[in-house]
């Protein structure tokens, strides 16, 4: 047995003698942990993700509600919902009421068309009964004073000017969507530990975090942040199906046992979506649509302090999300989701997402209606 | 059904004192034992345990139950953390110059055999060593890190890391040597 192999034993046999050791301390400690735990405020539960989905949705639902209760109503036509509530009203004569007690003075054209004997026999709902209006038929007095209202307002309501209610009946445009994301649930970190953001690593640190060892004490996670470019491509009715490519990228601040310096931990994706998409609601610019679907994400890079550790390198996730759009201009809208992931893939690595497996985004971005 | 490290952790998590007590009553030996390999004092190594368990009971919200054992490596790590942190912030670490020749010399000797001491003998062997063996013994040949690790823990160079672990070494086999000696 050679000298190094002794010196080996020695260590082992100290390892195996010392590791599983125990001293009790004194009588008196616990009595002196108990007085200053007394200061202690309990731990409080981080609010789970799904209610915050719910408050999200929640809040959600009720600015739409608003937004549509204020809005302009000038492509109410295409609105068969709502024609209908205002076509019952007409019928008992109380129209104008209802409608200056809503604040909205423009619809009474549209219902002028609606209840008109001639609009009842047009085959096509898509084409609005303003189309008609040179040859627009007498209407009910009630309504007369109405109509003559509404006659400067009148072009407004051409299908022509107004393509995307035409469509409304019968296709989703194809839109392409430009959207940034961020947002997540909670953050896993010791009390009182600050997140700190590092670019350094004294006296290349990385050793101490090679896979078998990656074991932080301490990680704050920062906001993570997603960019996205997607196509959505109408299927028939309310449906249509998404897709595109996606850019992530999750930051945290790490500590390593026998360390008191924190470094950065960064990893980035590239994923490619798919959604299926309803659409729920919509009326004068705002629309509501839900969807649901999956993520296949790519991790292209995941560094400690700018050096690589390994990461697997496909990630599931499964999402639904909320949305709300805004037509801006015929081409253009704005839209905002709240949206819940579950992430499917368990990594070694803690990140956010092994940290809080469902977590709740907000996405928003611009799209562009062709 | 949820293990009773679960349970305990559950407890922490909502303040419970009956929690605190039991984490105390069960951990608080095995701690105190890390304590002291590192500190070396008993004093020091309680005063360590005391804020160590302070801190526990604090961030515990952090602490994910990852199977068996998982608490007690986490509470051990904060120990370990918190030890390193004061014995720097007390710049207790005393480095001692390698010397290379006697550190050959060192090389060639037998160690002695180790089961013959009693665990609380070499405890106590442990703890009288120097900080700076201590501390690198305890990263070394407990924790299973390497020099270079070390170094970068303790922002010391690798021969520092090196030389302070053959003086340790060779200290703890003549103290051993002695006592099996004295114990034949």
């Amino acid at each position: 047995m050679n000298n190094q192999t002794n010196i080996e034993r020695f260590d082992n046999e100290l390892r195996r003698a010392i590791g599983g050791a125990e001293y009790a301390p004194s009588l008196d400690l616990w009595s002196r942990i108990e007085q200053s735990a007394v200061s202690l405020a309990p731990y409080s539960a981080p609010l789970p993700a799904a209610r915050w989905a719910i408050v999200a949705a929640a809040a959600v639902l009720v600015a739409v509600g608003l937004g549509v209760w204020f809005s302009p109503v000038e492509t109410m036509p295409a609105e068969p919902l709502y024609a209908a509530y205002i076509e019952e009203f007409i019928e008992v004569g109380e129209s104008r009421t209802i409608a200056q007690a809503h604040g909205i003075e423009h619809i009474q054209e549209p219902i002028k068309r609606i209840v008109t004997p001639s609009m009842q026999s047009q085959p096509a709902p898509e084409t609005p009964a303003v189309v008609q209006e040179p040859e627009a038929q007498p209407v009910p007095d009630s309504t007369s004073h109405v109509e003559t209202q509404e006659q400067p307002q009148q072009p407004r309501y051409h299908p022509q000017s107004h393509p995307q209610s035409q469509q409304q009946t019968k296709r989703s445009p194809i839109k392409l969507s430009l959207m940034v994301a961020g947002g997540s649930t909670s953050s896993s970190s010791i009390n009182g530990a600050k997140a700190y953001v590092g670019d350094f690593m004294p006296n290349g640190y990385t050793n101490l975090i090679s896979n078998e060892r990656y074991t932080p004490t301490e990680v704050t996670h920062h906001v993570p942040v997603s960019y996205a470019i997607s196509v959505t491509a109408p299927l028939g009715g309310r449906w249509s199906l998404e897709s595109g490519i996606s850019y992530s990228s999750l930051f945290s601040d790490v500590t390593m046992p026998y360390s008191s310096q924190s470094v950065s931990q960064r990893l980035q994706f590239v994923g490619v979506p798919l959604r299926l998409k309803y659409d729920l609601y919509s009326c004068s610019n705002i629309s509501l649509y839900g969807g649901a679907g999956g993520e296949l994400e790519r991790c292209i890079s995941a560094t400690l302090n700018s050096q690589s550790i390994d990461e697997k390198p496909w990630h599931t996730s499964l999402n639904g999300s909320l949305g709300v759009q805004y037509n801006l201009t015929r081409r253009f809208a704005l839209y905002a989701e709240p949206e819940v992931s579950y992430y499917l893939t368990e990594t070694e690595l803690t990140t956010i997402r092994s940290d809080s497996p469902i977590s709740l985004s907000g996405r928003v971005g611009l799209r562009v209606i062709f | 059904m949820k293990s009773r490290d679960e349970i305990l952790v559950d407890g922490l998590r909502s303040g419970d004192r009956g929690a605190q007590c039991e984490l105390y009553e069960r951990y608080s030996a095995s701690l105190m034992a890390i304590s002291l390999r590192y500190m070396g004092e008993r004093a020091a190594a309680e005063d360590l345990l005391h804020d160590t368990f302070i801190k526990i009971f604090g961030s515990i919200g952090s602490f994910r139950y990852r199977g068996e054992g998982s608490l007690r490596a986490w509470m051990s790590r904060i120990v370990v953390n918190a030890a390193l942190g004061q014995l720097r912030s007390r710049g207790r670490q005393q480095m001692i110059p390698l010397d290379e020749h006697r550190e050959l010399r060192e090389q060639e000797e037998i160690p002695p055999d180790v089961a013959r001491v009693p665990r609380e003998v070499l405890l106590r062997f442990i703890a009288e060593l120097p900080d700076g063996y201590r501390q690198v013994f305890n990263l070394y040949c407990i924790e299973g890190y390497s020099h270079r690790q070390i170094a970068q823990s303790l922002d010391i160079n690798e021969k520092s890391s090196s030389s302070q672990l053959l003086r340790a070494r060779r200290l703890l086999i003549k103290k051993v040597k002695s006592y099996t000696k004295l114990h034949e």
